[in-house]
């Protein structure tokens, strides 16, 4: 029976009964792929062959909303589906479709992220193909990549992620400005725009792709009128015939101006969301600050009586329940970066309005409670807290966590804000942040795509390289020599001369990798071209462009760096343990570490490699390598460029993630042994956490050490992860003991916190009898998943991180 | 500068006193608890715990010498966890009162940086050590294994007498207390002696702030192992729920809210 966290109803108008059905709907809904909006695509792509592609792009969207199925979940009180069923992923073929083609047979066969397909769906895609092969953003991603990007991702150094065949992501659109105007009048204002005479071809493509695209939208709306009708008509349940006819009715003029009510706005912010994720396979489309911009709607609400905070639970929870039907598939490979099918759609609550007062209010607690009869891994759940958060709101927030369910996940506006704040935005805007994807972060409405996650670099690779004279032992590749000499040969007579080769081979492989974003960011900028989400954020309708072509306000962009836990802690053991104590030889370590610490000498020098410090027990000589490291990317960040730099935003720059969702286990498989013990082929660490089960000396010692690093410079988000038994949290004594170490966390400077809070024996029956376990949902990285539909390294991954029993 | 001989510190420890806490143990006792869960600071001196791990030998070391300076700079360190949850320092052990001189300068320090501290004890000490080193507690946490002073000497080698006048003097002179009642079964679970141990927390009245009562668990059995020693107790010891239920209810006859430890 679902329980609420504090919330006590005054009357019946929520229906708890129903919620659970929704729930229980969307825990055993599978996996499946939808071929409609792939034929849709190609029929309308065929019809516009040498036509602007973006005009194109546009056309195909609109074609496709007024042709695909649509449908009320039953129960809901929110409409708007993405594909033909629930959780039904479509394809998206002008991104990518040989790996589709590829994968068919496999996508049933999988061992995480399993999906049902057809024969007929299968008939469909095999159909469409070879229309789009090599004619796709992976293809001219493939045509324009440099030989060099190849050959450091046979060495595992960089993976290009999902960006080299998939959308972009990572926005939030401007939804204060979307509801008070709704899509007609913006469609008015590119139509207005049309009549300069002083437009450019690129202003002209984009005005009218948006006047296509808004339509489109608002016709897709208006045909969920005639299902809520019909459905009406056949519905002997008063109350949800009322219902129906009541969305029926919404339906037929949402968006052609200003939103009516909080339900039409909740409803609205839904529907952006499933178009965006039509118009485009990127994921974290997130929601920004929902409490923030649905307040003034809900108090109106409230205060005439329209609406009780018990209707006003029940549709947000039924919003937050929609969540669960939409899908993305991804290849294989990069599945084994991100699993447990997410989405990363954030949704944020609490922090600082733009004038540096607290703007957390009665929705965001109603957000919290919804979240918790949710209980699901979407929306992606953030809460932003600061010294002023009220005391009443962290404990709700306490609560939800210990609940297990890992969210929310929890930002500190202090750090945050002062992150981008730094990089030239002004101080309203910071203030104003949000979480545009797991724990990136970025102002709502104005920030272009993507905050992180550009290219994935692998630290322990580099390390392992540095070690080696930069020669791949693996593939034999050797793209750069520390020493100028080739072959696998160097020895380091001081640390001082290990540290340079570090950053030799730190700026050589990020060079690499900012060529590798600016290869697939200029592809996306034709094959992403997105007017319907570009339309929603500054400053795009005003200079007439795409996000991509630098229409947004700020274009703030990251790559993502795997495993500077792993990376310091090797230092630290090859500083200590060689040079400064000479207890071992390099020849020793290199042939324990090449047998991956067999034999008795192995495991002897071992055992001395696990005893030097380690990250996250608060030791300042270890601490201060990791320090270092980030500081010594940090240091390479103002050369880099992006590709919308001086045409348009006010904003462009480069800033750093340890976003690395779960992209610590498969690079791990890739780096063998390390000199801070770590066997070969296990993970490396995750985001800024401590490496699974190193760090003893308590949470509040990882807290100290992990603000000893230059947070508020990783203005795109710095992930910590840490476990909590379930006993650790229980009784209300022990949650305001949670409540403490939360603000104390704050107060101390960290940028982001989450928990997982499960113990190891459940965790363990779940890999066992996941049967019983489809509930289970757990902190993954930056996201949450269902525990049951994680890869078993990844399950491993998450019991080996250490467990704050206390 | 003083120094002390402690084990270690456990960070965000929840089960000694209020807030989070630091808990650091201090090494050597003067009961000999039957029961005894964490032998390693029982005993005397610095010690090595040897075991066996997947056939291979290891070696832990117990025990570290460190000035009165250098502990409370590490105990500062979790200032701020401290002052946003109400918590602070729990000395423990081992009987930290034996390292009085020790305990009294580190917590002194502590107190000038505005951190609260508390004494985990068993009080078999003079009285003036506890009166001396209450001047800087907020709290004491004090356990009264058995009333009965034969059973008392039973369990734990030595007479309880001592121990009852310095927790009733301690009562008397308005210190915080929080009383710690742990239950072995067969050891000092008779129903008479627990009631008269009830009775008896019932008489200090007003300075007692919480009841805990801490049923035996067996997870001290590897560190005797460790040592070399023979574990005394029958490894299958627990308390059972009846029993428990038991102490609830003459509690509540009695007017006294307990909690009780899960294991």
């Amino acid at each position: 029976m679902m329980r609420y966290l504090e919330f006590e109803p005054q009357n019946d108008e929520i229906d708890l009964e129903r919620i659970e059905r929704l729930h229980l709907r969307m825990q055993k809904r599978e996996a499946s792929i939808c071929s409609e909006r792939a034929k849709f695509y190609t029929e309308s792509f065929q019809t516009t062959e040498g036509e602007p592609y973006i005009l194109r792009k546009a056309k195909a969207f609109a074609h496709t909303l007024r042709n695909m199925t649509v449908y009320i979940e039953p129960d809901s009180l929110i409409f708007g589906n993405q594909a033909s069923r629930n959780f039904a992923a479509p394809v998206f073929p002008e991104y990518s479709i040989d790996w589709v083609v590829k994968e068919l047979d496999e996508f049933e066969h999988r061992s995480g992220d399993v999906f049902r397909i057809t024969e007929d769906v299968k008939e469909d895609i095999r159909k469409i193909a070879p229309y789009w092969h090599g004619h796709t953003h992976e293809d001219e991603v493939l045509r324009n990549t440099p030989e060099p990007v190849f050959l450091a991702e046979k060495q595992k150094v960089i993976h290009r992620g999902g960006i080299s065949m998939s959308g972009d992501g990572h926005i939030v659109p401007k939804h204060e400005m979307l509801l008070e105007r709704g899509f007609r009048a913006i469609s008015l204002e590119a139509k207005e725009n049309l009549k300069r005479n002083d437009l450019t071809e690129e202003n002209r493509e984009f005005y009218e792709s948006v006047v296509i695209v808004l339509e489109a939208a608002l016709d897709y709306i208006k045909r969920f009128s005639a299902v809520a009708y019909n459905l009406a008509q056949n519905t002997a349940d008063f109350k949800r015939k009322e219902e129906l006819l009541t969305m029926g009715r919404m339906a037929e003029h949402l968006m052609e101006g200003p939103a009516q009510s909080y339900w039409e706005a909740c409803e609205t912010v839904y529907l952006v969301h499933v178009l965006q994720m039509i118009e485009s396979n990127g994921h974290s489309f997130c929601y920004g600050r929902y409490d923030q911009y649905m307040y003034p709607y809900y108090r109106h609400d409230i205060d005439t009586g329209v609406l009780t905070r018990e209707k006003a639970l029940e549709i947000t929870t039924h919003m937050f329940l929609m969540n669960s039907s939409h899908n993305k598939v991804r290849p294989y490979g990069h599945t084994k970066f991100s699993q447990g099918y997410p989405l990363y759609s954030n949704l944020m609550i609490g922090g600082y309005r733009p004038d540096g007062t607290d703007g957390s209010n009665e929705l965001s607690a109603l957000c919290i409670e919804a979240m918790n009869l949710t209980a699901m891994a979407e929306p992606n759940f953030s809460m932003r807290y600061n010294k002023d958060t009220p005391t009443d709101l962290l404990r709700l927030a306490a609560k939800l966590i210990r609940t297990g369910c890992g969210m929310p996940s929890m930002f500190n506006d202090d750090v945050a804000a002062k992150g981008i704040e730094d990089l030239g935005i002004p101080h309203e805007d910071a203030l104003d942040y949000c979480a545009i994807g797991c724990v990136e972060t970025g102002v709502g409405g104005k920030y272009g795509h993507r905050a992180t996650g550009m290219t994935y670099l692998n630290w322990g690779k580099i390390l392992e390289l540095v070690l080696d004279n930069g020669m791949d032992t693996v593939s034999g590749i050797q793209m750069i020599s520390v020493n100028g000499n080739e072959g696998s040969e160097v020895t380091y007579s001081s640390y001082e001369e290990l540290w340079n080769a570090w950053k030799k081979l730190l700026k050589f492989y990020s060079d690499l990798a900012v060529e590798c974003d600016a290869v697939c960011d200029r592809s996306l900028a034709v094959y992403d071209a997105d007017p319907f989400a570009s339309c929603l954020i500054d400053n795009c309708m005003e200079l007439g462009k795409t996000l991509k072509n630098g229409g947004c306000q700020y274009d703030v962009i990251s790559q993502s760096n795997i495993g500077p836990s792993v990376l310091g802690n090797s230092l630290e053991a090859i500083k200590k343990l060689i040079f400064e104590e000479q207890k071992i030889s390099w020849e020793e370590l290199r042939q324990a570490m090449a047998s991956n610490w067999e034999g008795e000498n192995g495991q002897a020098i071992r055992e001395l490699c696990t005893a030097v410090p380690k990250f996250g027990n608060d030791i300042d000589e270890v601490d201060q390598i990791v320090k270092e490291i980030f500081e010594s990317y940090l240091e390479l960040l103002p050369e880099y460029k992006t590709e919308r730099t001086g045409k348009g935003p006010a904003v462009s720059r480069y800033t750093m993630s340890t976003s690395n969702i779960t992209s610590y286990v498969p690079n791990g498989l890739d780096v063998g042994a390390t000199p801070d013990g770590r066997l070969a082929g296990s993970p490396l660490n995750e985001g800024c956490s401590p490496t699974q089960g190193t760090d003893r000396s308590g949470p509040t010692a990882v807290i100290r050490s992990v603000a000893k690093l230059p947070n508020d410079r990783v203005a795109a988000g710095q992930l910590l992860n840490m476990r909590f038994s379930p006993g650790t949290l229980a009784g209300e004594e022990n949650l305001e003991k949670f409540a403490g170490f939360l603000r104390a966390s704050q107060r101390m400077g960290i940028y982001h916190n989450q928990f997982n809070v499960a113990d190891s024996r459940i965790l363990r029956d779940a890999q066992k009898h996941p049967e019983n376990y489809t509930d289970l949902i757990v902190r993954v990285a930056g996201y949450c998943a269902q525990f049951v539909s994680l890869m078993p390294e990844t399950q491993d991954a998450i019991i080996a991180r250490t467990e704050n029993v206390l | 500068m003083t120094e002390g001989l402690i084990s270690t510190i456990q960070g965000y420890s929840t089960k000694d006193g209020p807030g989070i806490r630091s808990t650091v143990f201090l090494i050597g006792c003067n009961l000999r608890c039957a029961w005894c869960s964490n032998p390693e600071l029982m005993l005397e001196g610095e010690k090595d715990m040897v075991f066996d791990l997947n056939g291979v030998k290891h070696s832990e070391h117990v025990g570290t010498r460190i000035s009165a300076n250098q502990l409370a700079e590490q105990l500062a360190r979790d200032k701020i966890f401290y002052e946003e949850s109400g918590g602070g320092v729990t000395f423990s052990g081992g009987e930290p009162a034996l390292q009085a001189e020790f305990v009294k300068e580190t917590s002194g320090l502590l107190n000038e940086m505005g951190i609260s501290c508390a004494l985990d004890t068993a009080g078999n000490v003079p009285y003036e050590v506890l009166e001396d080193l209450s001047t800087e507690m907020d709290l004491f946490l004090f356990d009264i294994k058995a009333y009965d002073e034969s059973i008392h000497k039973r369990c734990t080698g030595v007479s309880n007498q001592r121990i009852l006048s310095n927790v009733k003097r301690l009562a008397e002179q308005g210190n915080s207390l929080i009383i710690r009642l742990v239950v072995v079964p067969g050891y000092n679970d008779d129903r008479d002696d627990l009631k008269n141990r009830l009775l008896f927390v019932k008489s200090l009245g007003e300075s007692v702030k919480r009841v805990d009562v801490l049923p035996y668990h067996s997870l001290g059995t590897g560190k005797y192992q460790r040592l070399g020693l023979h574990y005394p107790l029958a490894s299958d010891l627990k308390v059972t729920e009846e029993c428990l239920e038991d102490i609830r209810s003459m509690a509540e006859d009695l007017g006294i809210t307990i909690h009780i430890e899960s294991a």
